[in-house]
C-alpha cells in the first residue's frame, strides 16, 4: 500500500490530525496520579558503578561481565548481547543486527533521536559515532515490541545518553583511562569530567583511539585495518524548577581514517555533529495523572568521505562523499490511571535528507560523476502508544501500537533524472505503516515468569532500497539499484519466553518466530550492465513473497560460593524464504560462557566463545560456508585507593590460542584478530 | 499541568508543520525572438527588397546538423516579414570542385517572427569556403532575391557528423547527431538525421535504414540500461532515447541495417560531459 504524492499537503494534514488526536487524549487523561517506570526493556547498563535498579534481567549481569575490558567499543559490547549479531566490514564500524534483522528493518536511535549514516555502503551505522563513555545504557527491544520509537519489523537499539549529575556546588569528579593493546598497537585515552553547580551540572567527555593494522591468528598483518578517531561530548543540565529540567547535549565525532579491509575503499574522513535540547518534567504529586513528560528537539549532520588513496594498484582514483542531515522533535508522555493502568505516548516528527555521489578520475579523460544516493528526503510523523495493564498480582498485559506516515521525495532535478533511468516513479512515495502487538506476562511462581507476545509490524523501504544508484556490495559483488515502487515490508512476530529469577540463580530462554511478507531483497537483472569494475552483475531491489526467521536465545547467571560467578548465553537463528532459499547474513549457533572469581581487590575471569560452523548459506548473496571456532580469553583486574582516588589496573589476553578465524557475517572472510594482550589503567577522581 | 502538556503538543504540531510544509513551484518565462541567439551574419537580398539576418543558438557554426533562424525584414519599411517562401542553398567551394550538403528549408510561415531551417555541414571550412544562399520571395511584391553569406564552419572536439559507404549498396550516407545537445545523467533524447548522397549537389533525406545504438563507457567497460532504439519520424530524422548513468566519456556505437543486411557497423559518436 503506497501512493505517490507530488505535494506534501496531505501528509501535513494527516500529521496534524495525529497530533491533535494525541493532544486531546493527553488532555483528557490529565488529572490523576502516581510514579513508576513501566517500560521493561532489555537494557544494558554501561555506567561503571551505578546499576539501574529497574532492570532485573540477566542482560544486566552479562554486560557487567563483558564490560571488564573498559576500553571496549560500543560495538564490542553490543556483539555480546544475545539478540545482536554484528556485520563486520572493517576493524571498526560494525553494523548491528537484531535477530538477523538488519539496517532498514531495525531502528538505531540515540535517546530516541534518529541518526542516518552518510555512507551508501553502510560503513557508518549510528553506533560508530557514539562512545561508551557518552552512554548510560543501551536498550534493545526485539520484534513485536521494538517499534514504539519508530516503525520497524526487527526491533530497536536505543542508546541512552549519560546525564550530568547534580550533587553540590563545586563538586568535580571524573575518570581518566588509558590503555594499550598489542594486536594492533592500539592506544586508547579517555577523559570524563562532571562539574556540579547548585542547580546545574555539566559533563564533558573526550575519547581518542588510534590503532594500527592488526595481526590475525596466522601472524599475518591484515592490511587496511587501522583507524584513528576522536569523540567529544558536552552535556549541560539546568534545573529550571525542582521538577523541570533543561538539558543541552552535543556529541562530536571525527574519524581521520578508518580502514575497511573487506571493502575496496576506506573511510578517509567522517564526522558527526549531534545536538539536542531536552526539556523534561516529573510530577511527584500522587494526584497527577501525568507522571512525566519530555520534549526533545534535535539536529544531526553526518559527513562521510570514502577514500582509496592508501590502496595499492588503484587503476583510477575515486571519491565518494556523502552526507546526511536529520532534524526532528519528539514528545514523550507517561501517564498512570488508577494503580494498574500505565500509559506511554510518543509523538515524533523527523526529516532526513541524504546525498551521496561518486566521482572517478580516469587519466587524460573527463571525470566520471554520478549520484549514488540521488538527493532525497524522508519525512516521518508517528504516534506510538503503550498501555500496561496490571490485571492481577500474577498477570500483566501490555498493548503496543504505532502509526507512522512516511513520505520520500527526490529533492533535485538531477536526482530525478538519475532515478528516471530505472523507474517512472520520481515524484516521491508515501507510506502509512501500522504496528501493533500484545504481550502477556504470567508469574506462575514467585521465581518463574512466563511471557508471550505477538504482533503485526510494518516498515517502509529505506532510501538505498528505493533510490540507491549502483551501490556496490563487496560481499556479494553486485551493484544494487533501488526501486521506488517497493511496497511495505510486513511481518507477523511472535515470541515466548520463560524466566527464572532467584537470588543467586537466573535463567531465561526465549523462542521467537517472524513471518515476513514482501521481504525486500536484491534480485539479479541480467539486462543491466555493471558499473563497478569487477562487479559480478546488477541486482535490483524487489520483494520475495514471504520469508521466515526463527530462533532462540538462552542465558543464565549463577553466583556460586560467594566469590565465583558463572554466566553464559546461547543463540541461534534459522531463516528461509518461501522458495526455500536461505536468507543471507544469518549467524550460526553461538555460545559464550564466562566464569569469574573475585576476592578483595582482585578479579580473575576466564571466557570461552564458541561458534558452530554455518553451512546454511545463500550463494547468490556471495556467501560461503564458515568454519566453527572456539576462543579463550583471560582477564584480570586489581583495584586500590591512592589519596582519595581509586585506581584500577586491568590486563588480559584475548584469543589465547591465537586462533585463525572469522565469523560468518564478516565480509570478505577477513580474519579477525589473533592473540591480543591488553593493559589499562583507570583513575577515578 | 494541562497547560504544559497542551503547549508541548502545540510545539510538536508546529514543528511538524514546519518540517512537512514544502511544495515546489514551476517557473515560466516568456520567450523573446532573438534573445539568447547569436547573430552569424546579415545583409541585403538583392532584387527582393528584403534583408536577411541569420541567427544560431551557438556563437560558432560547427560541422554537423546546424539550426539557423532567419529574421527577414522589408528593406524599406523595416517591417518584419512573417510569411515568405524561403529556400536554402549551402555550397562548399574547394577550388577544384564544389559540392552542396543536406539542408532543411524553413516553413513559409515564421514562428515567433523567425523562420527556422537547418543545414548539415558535412565538413569544416578548413578545406574550402562554405557559403549559404538564402533565397527569399517578397510576400507582397513577389520579387525574388538571394542573400549569400560566407559561413565559417569549425570541427567540434567531438564530431557529430559521420559518413560511411554502405556495405549493401555502395552508396555514401551521411549521419548527423542532433540530440542530446546538452547531455545529462538520466534519460536523454537521441536524435539523428540520415542523408544519402545521390550527386555532389543532392543529399536527400533517407529513411530506408534501420538504426540501432549501443551506449558504452569505454573506460569502465559498461553500458547503460533501458535505451530506446531510434525510429524514423520523418525527413530522415530518427528519434529514440539514450541513458547515461554517469557523467564522463561515453561512446555510442551505431549499427545501420538495410532489411537484414548490414549497411555499416563501424561508426560511433563520442559524447563527453
Amino acid at each position: 500500500m503506497y501512493a505517490t504524492y507530488t505535494c506534501s499537503h496531505s501528509l501535513l494534514m494527516k500529521s496534524i490530525l495525529f497530533m491533535v488526536a494525541m493532544g486531546i487524549s493527553a488532555a483528557l487523561f490529565a488529572q490523576n496520579d502516581s510514579t513508576q517506570k513501566f517500560l521493561e526493556h532489555q537494557s544494558v547498563n554501561l555506567h561503571e558503578v551505578t546499576l539501574n535498579a529497574q532492570i532485573k534481567n540477566q542482560q544486566q549481569q552479562l554486560v557487567q561481565f563483558y564490560k571488564t575490558n573498559t576500553a571496549a567499543t560500543l560495538e564490542d559490547i553490543l556483539s555480546r548481547l544475545p539478540e545482536i549479531n554484528m556485520i563486520r566490514r572493517g576493524a571498526y564500524g560494525m553494523e548491528p543486527t537484531i535477530r538477523s534483522f538488519s539496517s532498514g528493518q531495525i531502528n538505531v536511535l540515540l535517546d530516541g533521536m534518529r541518526i542516518h549514516g552518510a555512507c551508501t555502503d553502510k560503513m557508518d551505522p549510528a553506533t560508530i559515532y557514539i562512545e561508551p563513555s557518552n552512554l548510560e545504557s543501551v536498550q534493545v527491544t526485539t520484534g513485536s515490541k521494538g517499534f514504539i520509537h519508530g516503525s520497524s519489523i526487527g526491533g530497536t537499539i536505543n542508546m541512552k545518553m549519560q546525564e550530568p549529575s547534580i550533587t553540590k556546588k563545586g563538586d568535580v569528579n571524573g575518570q581518566f583511562q588509558t590503555g594499550y593493546q598489542t594486536v594492533n598497537h592500539a592506544l586508547y585515552e579517555s577523559l570524563k569530567i562532571n562539574y556540579s553547580g547548585n542547580r546545574w551540572a555539566a559533563l564533558a567527555t573526550a575519547t581518542y583511539r588510534k590503532a594500527g593494522n592488526y595481526t590475525d591468528g596466522n601472524k599475518q598483518t591484515v592490511e587496511h585495518s587501522s583507524f584513528e578517531k576522536i569523540n567529544y561530548s558536552l552535556s549541560v543540565k539546568n534545573m529550571l524548577r525542582p521538577n523541570l529540567s533543561l538539558k543541552t547535549d552535543f556529541i562530536g565525532d571525527d574519524a581521520f581514517f578508518i580502514g575497511y579491509p573487506a571493502l575496496p575503499m576506506d573511510v578517509g574522513y567522517a564526522s558527526a555533529r549531534i545536538a539536542s535540547v531536552t526539556l523534561s518534567k516529573n510530577y511527584t504529586q500522587t494526584t497527577s495523572l501525568v507522571k512525566e513528560w519530555q520534549v526533545k528537539g534535535y539536529y544531526n549532520y553526518i559527513r562521510h568521505f570514502m577514500d582509496d588513496t592508501r590502496r595499492p594498484n588503484i587503476p583510477m582514483h575515486m571519491d565518494m562523499p556523502g552526507n546526511s542531515r536529520t532534524m526532528g522533535i519528539n514528545l514523550i508522555t507517561q501517564m498512570r490511571v488508577r494503580k494498574n493502568h500505565q500509559f506511554q505516548w510518543i509523538a515524533d516528527v523527523s526529516k532526513t535528507r541524504l546525498y551521496a555521489s561518486m566521482t572517478m578520475y580516469p587519466q587524460n579523460e573527463a571525470p566520471m560523476y554520478m549520484l549514488t544516493w540521488p538527493n532525497n528526503s524522508r519525512t516521518q510523523a508517528g504516534l506510538g502508544g503503550v498501555w500496561n495493564y496490571t490485571v492481577s498480582k500474577k498477570f500483566r498485559l501490555q498493548l503496543n501500537t504505532r502509526l507512522d506516515h512516511i513520505q520520500t521525495q527526490l529533492t533535485t532535478q538531477e536526482a530525478k533524472d538519475h532515478v528516471s533511468i530505472f523507474s517512472n516513479s520520481t515524484n516521491g512515495t508515501a507510506y502509512t505503516t501500522g504496528n501493533i502487538s500484545v504481550q502477556g506476562t504470567y508469574l506462575f511462581h514467585p521465581a518463574w515468569r512466563w511471557r508471550v507476545n505477538a504482533g503485526y509490524t510494518e516498515r517502509a523501504p529505506t532510501a538505498s532500497e528505493q533510490y540507491g544508484f549502483y551501490l556496490f556490495n563487496s560481499n556479494d559483488g553486485f551493484d544494487y539499484i533501488g526501486n521506488p515502487s517497493l511496497k511495505k515490508e510486513r511481518a507477523l512476530n511472535a515470541e515466548t519466553g520463560i524466566q527464572f529469577n532467584k537470588r543467586k540463580h537466573q535463567f531465561s530462554v526465549t523462542v521467537h518466530i517472524s513471518h515476513i511478507e514482501d521481504y525486500i531483497l536484491g534480485e539479479m537483472d541480467t539486462s543491466f550492465s555493471t558499473m563497478t569494475p569487477g562487479a559480478r552483475g546488477v541486482k535490483k531491489y524487489t520483494q520475495s513473497p514471504t520469508a521466515t526467521i526463527l530462533g532462540f536465545e538462552c542465558s543464565s547467571a549463577h553466583q556460586l560460593f560467594g566469590n565465583f560467578n558463572w554466566i553464559q548465553t546461547l543463540k541461534y537463528t534459522y531463516a528461509t524464504t518461501s522458495e526455500n532459499v536461505t536468507l543471507p547474513g544469518i549467524a550460526p549457533l553461538k555460545w559464550i560462557t564466562s566464569a569469574g572469581y573475585t576476592k578483595n581487590s582482585l578479579m580473575l575471569r576466564a571466557e570461552m566463545e564458541a561458534s558452530a560452523a554455518q553451512h546454511r548459506i545463500n550463494k547468490n548473496a556471495g556467501e560461503d560456508a564458515t568454519n566453527g571456532f572456539v576462543l579463550l580469553h583471560l582477564r584480570t583486574g586489581y583495584q586500590f585507593s591512592l589519596n582519595k582516588m581509586k585506581l584500577q589496573l586491568q590486563a588480559g589476553v584475548e584469543n589465547i590460542l591465537n586462533k585463525y578465524y572469522h565469523e560468518h557475517n564478516d565480509w570478505g572472510n577477513v580474519p579477525r584478530s589473533g592473540r591480543n594482550i591488553y593493559t589499562q589503567l583507570i583513575l577515578h577522581f | 499541568m494541562k497547560r504544559h502538556i497542551l503547549l508541548m503538543w502545540a510545539l510538536v504540531c508546529t514543528a511538524s508543520a514546519t518540517l512537512l510544509f514544502s511544495c515546489s513551484k514551476d517557473d515560466a518565462s516568456a520567450p523573446d525572438p532573438t534573445q539568447g541567439l547569436h547573430k552569424i551574419s546579415g545583409g541585403y537580398a538583392p532584387g527582393a527588397g528584403l534583408t536577411v539576418d541569420i541567427y544560431s543558438t551557438t556563437p560558432n557554426v560547427y560541422t554537423g546538423y546546424q539550426r539557423f533562424y532567419f529574421l527577414v525584414k522589408d528593406s524599406i519599411t523595416g517591417q518584419t516579414i512573417t510569411e515568405a517562401p524561403i529556400t536554402l542553398h549551402p555550397m562548399m567551394d574547394m577550388g577544384m570542385m564544389q559540392h552542396a550538403s543536406p539542408y532543411e528549408n524553413p516553413l513559409p510561415v515564421a514562428t515567433n517572427q523567425l523562420f527556422e531551417g537547418s543545414v548539415v555541414f558535412i565538413m569544416p571550412s578548413t578545406g574550402g569556403t562554405w557559403t549559404l544562399g538564402v533565397r527569399v520571395t517578397h510576400p507582397v511584391t513577389g520579387a525574388i532575391g538571394t542573400y549569400t553569406s560566407t559561413i565559417s564552419v569549425t570541427e567540434p572536439t567531438e564530431s557529430k557528423m559521420k559518413s560511411f559507404t554502405s556495405a549493401h549498396n555502395g552508396e555514401k550516407y551521411f549521419v548527423a547527431l542532433i540530440e542530446p545537445a546538452k547531455p545529462k545523467i538520466g534519460i536523454n533524447d537521441y536524435e539523428l538525421a540520415v542523408y544519402k548522397r545521390t550527386s555532389m549537389m543532392s543529399f536527400p533525406a533517407d529513411s530506408t535504414l534501420t538504426v540501432m545504438h549501443t551506449p558504452e563507457m569505454p573506460t569502465m567497460g559498461h553500458g547503460s540500461p533501458n535505451n530506446v532504439m531510434p525510429a524514423h519520424v520523418g525527413k530522415g530524422h530518427y528519434k529514440g532515447k539514450v541513458n547515461f548513468t554517469m557523467s564522463g566519456f561515453w561512446r555510442i556505437h551505431m549499427d545501420y541495417l538495410h532489411g537484414t543486411e548490414v549497411a555499416d557497423s563501424t561508426q560511433y559518436f563520442d559524447i563527453t560531459f
